[in-house]
């Protein structure tokens, strides 16, 4: 799969743009604030109907229009895909798949995968838990759209059941009907969260030790059920109905459900000790870096694509050869989009290189 | 300064509270009646008069109906020993439609939902379990949509219902998650019907 052909037009700083990508290797290059960054965000919006940020669509039409719009064309298995993203002031943002309009964009289930670095992703390691569940969402629902069902249903039912502890009604018989489908629903993504942290975890370490330093990096899924029965949804289900018995009253003095996946989190380890409170910032980087790699090969594991890689801001804070070795450890048939401020640091005799200066993308 | 008078400015906010019928809408729709005949106009005001004056719930299943009791209740060769139930009468009509159901029904008027301030005493709950506790039903349909305040609305319907000796059904999986029973096919709706399944197995 890679993009061909990007058009751009008011897309934050970016004016008009039409450029052609080869397959492989496209290097951005540009100075500080030229349009580097909002030409990634373009292409994984494109892909993926996400905001990279957790910004608001409107923030993304440039201060002197009002709207944007993309079109990208797309080959996959060599047929054209074209896809436009079209966000309008007050009117939100649209997706159109080959001239079809997609009635539910939010469904990006086995679509478009991409892979993608941004200092944003510094937050899958030191940010809230939240950002981590959100991380393993979205890795999970590209791949598994049936995951993506059962989590838009699960996060309905929790809002619901927490309505009803809110309001601490005389009818708590009712909580057991929501009960049993959050239950249900819960099991469900516990069993595939497990199963997915376990395989991007062993693709992580694996490349991290081959090809970046001897540590022992490990993430590692933490629920409110022993690990043990993870792979088995009866008993889930089971000690979960037990619990949910057990604290029915602090759930209703408290005013909220105490247990479930909504309060999942997954930790890094290097060396048995938590990354969070005390790597260094080449070391996160790192990590972040083997975990893209996982991802890469996770993807392709699962849908049998290699997804299109966005690295933004790859070479600051690592040696020389630590960025040599991952560009070895990456496959060869993959599409990748690279910035840069400073060419000369990029070493490679392959791939295109294109510049981007105020808000004008050109082939260099 | 004024754009139009006050009758006219009336019609066009009255109709504006219709589902679906924004102000731009309303005021071409208002536009439309004001060239209408007068006759016309006239008859669009009684029909509307009319279903208010004539059209209640039905007294046994919530039907709509002109009557006391609905065209359904009333009708001598339905088996009143089997209740399907429903949320609203469009769902009714949907398996109508079918032609292959010949028991009653009972139409909930509502699904239970927090978020919309809806419990089990806001909908018509109470009234089917008395109907079952006095006995000589043998089996109740739950034909609820299939989305999480459905599933919700029928485990709390089956568990009221559970000491009485009433067999409980739920609509087969014919029906994908999610989907409204009133756009279903008829061809889903009636292998949904047939493929039903007991919710409680004995
Ligand atoms: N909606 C918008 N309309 C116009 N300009 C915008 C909009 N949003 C952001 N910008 C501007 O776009 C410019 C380019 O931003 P971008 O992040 O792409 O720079 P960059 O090339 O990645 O720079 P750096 O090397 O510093 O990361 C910034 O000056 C920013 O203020
Ligand atoms: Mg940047
Ligand atoms: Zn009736």
């Amino acid at each position: 799969m890679y993009l061909k052909n990007i058009i751009l037009n008011s897309f934050r700083n970016l004016g008009k743009v039409n450029i052609e990508f080869g397959k492989g290797l496209s290097f951005i290059i540009g100075e500080n604030s030229q349009g580097k960054s909002n030409l990634i965000e373009a292409i994984y919006l494109l892909l993926t109907f996400r905001s990279l940020k957790t910004n608001y669509y409107e923030d993304m039409i440039s201060f002197r229009s009002d709207f944007f719009y993309i079109k990208g064309l797309l080959i996959i298995k060599d047929k054209n895909q074209v896809i436009e993203v079209v966000g309008e002031k007050g009117k939100g943002k649209r997706l159109r798949i080959n001239n079809k309009i997609q009635t539910n964009p939010d469904y990006l289930g086995n679509r478009f995968p991409a892979v993608i670095f941004t200092p944003e992703n510094y937050n899958i390691i030191k940010g809230m838990p939240s950002h981590r569940r959100s991380y393993l969402n979205f890795q999970i629902s590209q791949i598994n759209p049936q995951y993506f069902h059962n989590l838009k249903q699960y996060n309905k039912i929790l809002i619901q059941k927490n309505i009803i502890l809110q309001e601490r009604t005389k009818n708590m018989d009712i909580l057991d009907s929501w009960d049993q489908q959050l239950i249900e629903y819960g099991a469900e993504l516990i069993i595939k969260r497990d199963m997915v942290v376990k395989k991007i975890n062993s693709l992580m370490k694996s490349i991290y030790k081959n090809i970046i330093s001897h540590e022992e990096i490990d993430m590692v899924y933490k629920t409110f059920i022993i690990n043990d029965v993870l792979s088995d949804k009866n008993k889930i289900i089971d000690i979960w109905k037990k619990m949910t018995l057990k604290t029915r009253n602090e759930e209703i003095k408290k005013g909220f459900s105490l247990y479930g996946p909504h309060r999942d989190e997954i930790s890094f380890f290097m060396n048995g000790k938590e990354v969070k409170s005390f790597a260094s910032q080449g070391q996160i980087k790192s990590i972040l870096l083997a975990l893209n790699l996982a991802e890469i090969y996770f993807v392709f594991e699962e849908s049998g694509e290699y997804p299109i890689v966005l690295f933004d801001e790859l070479f600051s804070e690592l040696d020389n050869k630590r960025i040599e070795n991952i560009f070895n450890a990456l496959p060869k048939d993959i599409q990748i989009f690279i910035t840069e401020v400073d060419k000369s640091k990029i070493k490679s005799k392959s791939g295109e290189w294109f510049k981007v200066e105020q808000g004008q993308v050109k082939k260099d | 300064m004024k754009l139009y008078s006050d009758s006219f400015e009336k019609l066009i906010n009255e109709l504006s509270r219709l589902p679906g019928i924004g102000p731009k809408t309303a005021q071409r729709l208002a536009f439309f009646i004001l060239k209408m005949q007068k006759e016309e106009a006239e008859s669009l005001a009684f029909a509307i008069q009319e279903v208010k004056n004539k059209i209640h719930y039905c007294k046994v299943c919530n039907n709509l109906t002109e009557s006391d009791i609905c065209n359904i209740c009333s009708d001598q060769n339905r088996n009143k020993e089997i209740i399907c139930v429903v949320e609203e009468p469009n769902d009714l009509i949907a398996i109508e439609k079918t032609r292959g159901f010949r028991g009653v029904y009972h139409i909930l008027l509502g699904r239970i939902s927090p978020m919309d301030g809806l419990g089990p005493e806001d909908i018509k709950i109470d009234s089917l379990v008395g109907k079952v506790k006095k006995g000589g039903i043998r089996e109740v349909i739950l034909a609820i949509n299939p989305n999480v305040e459905g599933e919700a609305t029928a485990l709390y319907i089956a568990k009221q219902l559970k000491p009485f000796s009433v067999k409980i059904t739920r609509l087969a999986h014919g029906l994908p998650m999610g989907a409204d029973l009133e756009y279903a096919d008829e061809v889903t709706l009636t292998r949904a019907m047939e493929g039903r399944s007991e919710m409680f197995s004995t």
